[in-house]
């Protein structure tokens, strides 16, 4: 009974208490510090290793004609992976942004439905919407929207009606596009996109792929995609030509460009006209 | 443990329950903890195949008046964590408050759960660790409150 007296106004709980709180505000510190450049990123990345050129190679073309910005001719051609409803994905569609700004038709640009099912309930719908109306050859419009008011319908429940009221924005023939939502067509296209995804393995989106090789997430900035796309470009150039240096900068894409008129009728006629932005 | 060699049962539950408890609460306060660091952090994560972290710490509802949600977590485990370690040491009126504060946080969490499965439409195990974590605390106290009921019989 001694002991208990003793223990119930002993300084030891207070003692431990006050360490715990140290240690709480320590971890929480170390962690908000350390983890900045990478942290989650990098078990991210490690699990994306076994990604190579090989397996990119053997896997399934995912739909066809892919939608693409650029030049369908380029000898770099970047392909992101991307899901709808998933807010790093957001992000990457400004920076893919300024990359074909700033490229133009010195690349394609390719853009691919990866819609994490099992976490973003909506990103199919998404997906499938935004193919729904590439069949009215509005594809990236409908794209740019969805990434850019991408907190307003994620968070709805009636997320389909907020599709259909871009859908409306963009000038979309309505019953087309509300019979597309639920056809075949669009979501055989969104499959195939996913299955090429599966085939390059595919673990995390957005995944930027430079010309078959998959980027680590914390490369996949501005700097790091124009770091991977300039190196490809130098690669890929003839070298026979003094101005090969020159491919290497952003002022090499009028000769590209002539090439992308012909290739236009390649692909299907609804989607000519988008790509072409 | 001299607490443990208390001889009336009703204490011993107690004791039992409140060290229990103690490092629970202590896996809740780590959990939260790494939320609340992760969101002062910003990094930008990508989206994986199996969790949907990125959606809900990045949703509406990861803030409240410009505060983590997750350091509601750290403080409620703290206080949990401190109540309980109190009770262990002999402050046995303290287990009510604990049992107070346990009724509280199993609303917050029923909410969160309710947030991510029906609002967000995305869960983040690690939001899942902590729903756990309070669940088990609320467990813990009324378990020990019904085995004090009934030996005081």
């Amino acid at each position: 009974m001694e002991n208990e007296n003793k223990s119930g106004k002993s300084a030891a709980p207070f003692i431990i208490i006050g360490l715990i709180i140290l240690a709480t505000i320590a971890g929480i510190w170390w962690i908000s510090q350390s983890g900045a450049p990478g942290g989650e990123t990098n078990t991210n990345s490690a699990e994306s290793t076994p990604r190579t050129e090989d397996t990119y190679a053997k896997a399934p073309a995912g739909a066809v004609p892919e939608h693409f910005k650029g030049s369908q001719t380029a000898t770099v051609v970047v392909e992101e992976f991307a899901d709808f409803q998933c807010p790093a994905c957001r992000d990457m569609h400004k920076t893919v942004n300024e990359i074909n700004a700033a490229y133009g038709s010195q690349i394609k640009f390719v853009f691919r439905n990866y819609p994490l099912i099992q976490t973003h309930p909506k990103a199919y719908d998404a997906a499938v919407a935004a193919e729904a109306a590439g069949l009215q050859g509005k594809f990236w419009e409908m794209q740019n929207l969805l990434f850019t008011n991408q907190e307003k319908w994620s968070t709805e429940p009636n997320h389909r009606s907020i599709f259909a009221e871009y859908a409306k924005t963009i000038g979309l023939d309505m019953d087309k596009f509300s019979q597309d939502s639920l056809g075949i067509n669009a979501k055989s296209r969104v499959d195939a996109d996913m299955q090429r995804g599966n085939g390059v393995g595919i673990r995390s989106t957005p995944t930027i792929f430079v010309n078959g090789k998959p980027l680590a997430f914390e490369q996949s900035t501005v700097e790091g995609i124009k770091a991977a796309i300039d190196a490809e470009l130098k690669r890929t150039a003839p070298k026979t030509e003094e101005n090969s240096d020159a491919a290497g900068n952003n002022n090499a894409g009028s000769g590209d460009e002539k090439k992308d008129e012909p290739s236009a009728g390649n692909t299907s006629n609804s989607e000519s006209n988008s790509e072409k932005k | 443990m001299e607490a443990s060699e208390i001889k009336q049962p009703v204490k011993q539950t107690a004791t039992k329950s409140s060290v229990l408890a103690a490092v629970v609460a202590l896996i809740g306060l780590a959990d939260s903890a790494y939320l609340t660091a992760k969101h002062f952090n910003g990094t930008k994560v990508p989206c994986s195949i199996v969790s949907g972290c990125e959606t809900v710490l990045t949703s509406s509802y990861a803030e409240f008046y410009g505060i983590p949600t997750a350091a509601f977590g750290v403080l409620a485990y703290l206080l949990a964590f401190s109540l309980a370690l109190l009770t262990a040491f002999g402050s046995r009126g303290l287990w009510n408050l604990f049992g107070a504060l346990t009724v509280i946080m199993t609303a917050f969490t029923l909410w969160l759960i309710y947030l991510q499965a029906f609002v967000i439409g995305a869960f983040c195990q690690f939001c899942l660790i902590s729903a756990a974590t309070t669940i088990t605390l609320f467990t813990i106290y009324v378990i020990s409150r019904l085995a004090g009921a009934k030996i005081s019989q």
